[in-house]
């Protein structure tokens, strides 16, 4: 006995003191990967943490240290073949278990994305938080981006998609897509991201071009839809691409797309995604603009608190929800006519109503024009049935089409800054 | 001798140590997310057995004791035989199952031999301590283990829908309390515990911490199919070979605490280490009572041995899981029926 224990001992002090398997400075960490579609087969954008650039020793030479990122793109016919091809190409390992976002381009996302769903799913390198990103040009999104305070990639993309101040996105994560693509008990809207077209990239290649961190103006921004009257008065409903006026990094996530199971079907502008974080209740804050009614030029500016999840009353019957969303506020800003000739209820009635129907308008795109269950009915119905049998049953027949909706909203201001109301 | 504390953690960690690996995906195939209330009704049932078993028993010998004192030397070997292949068919199946989990959770860079080699080699080690000596490691690690439980469940609030564990009756009435009676077999180590009777100081010992351990290592698993249900909504939750591991996976304090698994897998290690030492010593001992040897030592290698050939048996780790599921099915009859069968003929023949 005294044997064993004695080599036991050895044993456990010659295995067990260090790293088995691989050392971390033989790793890459991916952060985001893209993938396009190309005629015969896909491309695979990996873009990974340059670790020198964002160790402290860039940071001490002052600044960023230039470019954080670095992006290779691959041919192959999965992730992990990609994986291997870029291993080809770089020294170290790439690892996915840093990796943030999918970026997902909107033609492969229009074919579906079960076998994107298989990958991560199976993976146990990728973490279920990570976000699903659909874009037009997925390679083109990652190559252009370039986060001008972080210095850390992985930083950038948590701030961007998991922010519960941003309200312009939705935050659906890749395991909420997951669970809802497989369970159809809701249809999920993800990020939309895009790139802004500039006055540079008009220019040949022969012209001067701006230099590298200096900003340029952003063409698509004229392209975006003005909204007029009601909730998010005189804003734009901005499409990624479309947000900033001058800007020096041209990658944006702005909107939702919207799929119905894991086929993508259409977009959302910001002001959408951000009046769907409401009806959901996944925003923490969020400053709106109202028409105010007396000056078209000046809107009243709330930051509005939702205090309770939201109600929903279903009547099978009649294949009628009724939501109820109970809000609080606190005013922002208000034109001076405005707050000498309205009073606060009178605020709170309109502003309340302005906001039904844009919820209303908003759920009647979801389900009357793409077909979706954006809200979640399917899942709702659930606690009507008492066995699954009973409630797939019911599911056979289940047309998002066939739902209306009434939003009654119930909005308070309880302060108002400051300063006094009037 | 075990004290009372060691003897319920010891069957705690028996009973709850399956639901950290592939048991609750067996049962969420069958009765959907209404599975906690299958775990619910197993554990009432479970527990109506072992008053029964109680009631009847009166001996302060174990099941093949009892066998040799009524029927001879005979019987001792061939009950001893009968319980030797309950408590390894419910055990053998661990042997292939954590090592293939933690290859593909942990060491995915390790070859799977290595890591059989190991988790064999350190069972034997364990085993080799006794029974008196896991018995201490058990009350003093499964409280430490309870702590760790408890957080975590705190720290999934975030992710759980209530609305996910509806339809209530999931699958309806018969998959919950006619079709998941295999359920039972998670309580099938109270055979274990009847093995342990030489080493419980008296039979009210036997009683109360029998009892003890079966309402914790219920109420733990119905926490768990509860969480899980809550969740990972119907049918998605069925899909994940390892549930617990998936639920560590989705705990996340904002951006400086995520990744709780690392502790998980720290927990579920030693946890399964000491159950199976544990049972390995058992096995060897029942071997050794049933034959009359003089020592268990010698065996424990060999049992070892046999035991991880058999579970290399099924190709790969799907047909395993399959294969846990046909042996859960009847493993919970032997299990739980021997001891009331022996309880009766203890005390028709006085024993």
């Amino acid at each position: 006995m005294k044997y064993i224990k004695a080599a036991a001992a050895i044993i456990m002090m010659l295995m067990l003191t260090s790293c088995v398997g691989e050392e971390p400075d033989n790793i890459v960490y991916v952060t985001a990967l893209g993938i396009d579609k190309q005629d015969d087969g896909y491309v695979y954008t990996l873009q990974f943490a340059q670790p020198v650039k964002i160790s402290g020793g860039a940071a001490e030479e002052g600044g960023t240290g230039g470019k954080i990122v670095e992006n290779i793109s691959v041919e192959a016919p999965t992730v992990y073949s990609a994986i291997s091809n870029a291993n080809a190409i770089i020294s170290k390992n790439l690892s996915m278990s840093h990796a943030k976002i999918f970026v997902i381009s909107s033609e492969i996302a229009k074919g579906g994305l079960k076998e994107i769903n298989d990958v991560f799913i199976r993976s146990n390198d990728i973490r279920p938080d990570i976000f699903f990103v659909i874009a037009k040009d997925a390679g083109k999104y990652l190559e252009n981006v370039k986060p001008n305070f972080e210095i850390n990639p992985v930083k950038y993309y948590q701030l961007i998609y998991e922010n519960r101040d941003r309200n312009s996105i939705p935050r659906t994560t890749a395991m909420d897509f997951y669970t809802s693509c497989i369970c159809r008990t809701r249809d999920c809207l993800l990020p939309y991201a895009g790139v802004a077209k500039t006055e540079d990239d008009k220019k040949q290649d022969g012209e001067e071009k701006e230099e590298e961190n200096k900003a340029s103006k952003n063409e698509s921004m004229k392209d975006a839809e003005m909204n007029k009257g009601g909730f998010e008065d005189s804003t734009r409903n901005y499409f990624a691409g479309q947000a900033g006026k001058k800007i020096t990094n041209k990658s944006e996530s702005l909107g939702a797309a919207v799929f119905k199971g894991d086929k993508y079907v259409g977009n959302l502008g910001s002001t959408d995604a951000e009046l769907y974080n409401i009806l959901i209740n996944k925003f923490r804050e969020i400053s709106v603009t109202f028409n105010s009614g007396v000056d078209p030029e000046s809107p009243i500016t709330l930051e509005l608190e939702e205090k309770t999840n939201p109600k929903f009353k279903i009547d099978t019957e009649k294949k009628h929800v009724e939501v109820y969303l109970t809000l609080e506020s606190e005013l922002l800003s208000a034109p001076a006519k405005y707050r000498e000739s309205v009073s606060i209820q009178e605020t709170n009635k309109s502003v309340s109503e302005m906001l039904s129907k844009a919820a209303e308008d908003l759920i009647e795109k979801l389900y009357g024009k793409y077909n979706v269950d954006a809200m979640g009915v399917r899942g709702m119905l659930r606690r009507e049935f008492i066995t699954l049998d009973e409630y797939d049953n019911y599911c056979k027949s289940f047309k998002p089409r066939q739902w209306s909706f009434s939003v009654h909203t119930n909005l308070k201001i309880k302060r108002t800054g400051m300063t006094d109301y009037h | 001798m075990l004290n009372s504390k060691q003897v319920t953690t010891i069957i705690i960690n028996a009973i709850t140590v399956k639901m950290l690996i592939t048991f609750p995906k067996n049962a969420i195939s069958l009765c959907g997310n209404a599975a906690w209330i299958s775990a619910l009704y197993c554990t009432l049932v479970a527990a109506a057995i072992f008053f029964i078993t109680i009631k009847i028993y009166n001996s302060e010998r174990n099941v093949i004791q009892i066998a040799e004192a009524a029927f001879g030397p005979f019987m001792r070997t061939v009950t001893g035989i009968v319980v030797f292949v309950v408590l390894a068919s419910n055990f053998f199946t661990v042997m292939r199952i954590f090592p293939e989990t933690i290859r593909l959770v942990l060491l995915q860079r390790t070859h799977v031999e290595l890591i059989y080699a190991v988790f064999a080699a350190a069972l034997v080690l364990g085993a080799f301590c006794g029974v008196e000596a896991i018995g201490r490691v058990h009350g003093l690690f499964i409280p430490v283990a309870g702590g760790i439980f408890v957080v975590f469940v705190f720290l999934l609030f975030p992710s759980m829908n209530p609305e996910n564990v509806m339809p209530i009756l999931g699958r309806g009435p018969q998959s919950l309390f006619i079709k998941n009676l295999p359920f039972l077999s998670l309580f099938s180590d109270l055979l274990l515990l009847n093995m342990l009777m030489p080493y419980v100081e008296n039979k009210d010992e036997y009683k109360r911490s029998g009892l003890k351990a079966l309402f914790i290592g219920g109420a733990v698993s119905i926490v768990i199919f509860a969480v899980y249900a809550m969740s990972y909504a119907y049918p998605s939750s069925e899909k994940l070979l390892f549930p617990v591991y998936q639920l560590e996976r989705l705990i996340r304090l904002s951006n400086f605490f995520s990744r709780f698994e690392a502790i998980f897998q720290f927990i579920w290690t030693i946890t399964i280490l000491i159950y199976g030492s544990l049972y390995l010593s058992v096995l060897a001992e029942v071997w050794q009572v049933s034959f009359k040897l003089k020592r268990k030592e010698p065996l424990i290698l060999p049992i070892t041995v046999i035991l991880v050939a058999i579970s290399l048996i099924p190709d790969n780790l799907a047909e395993m899981i399959n294969c846990e599921g046909v042996i859960n099915m009847w493993i919970y009859i032997p299990a739980l029926a021997i001891p009331i069968i022996f309880g009766i003929i203890g005390r028709l023949r006085g024993k």
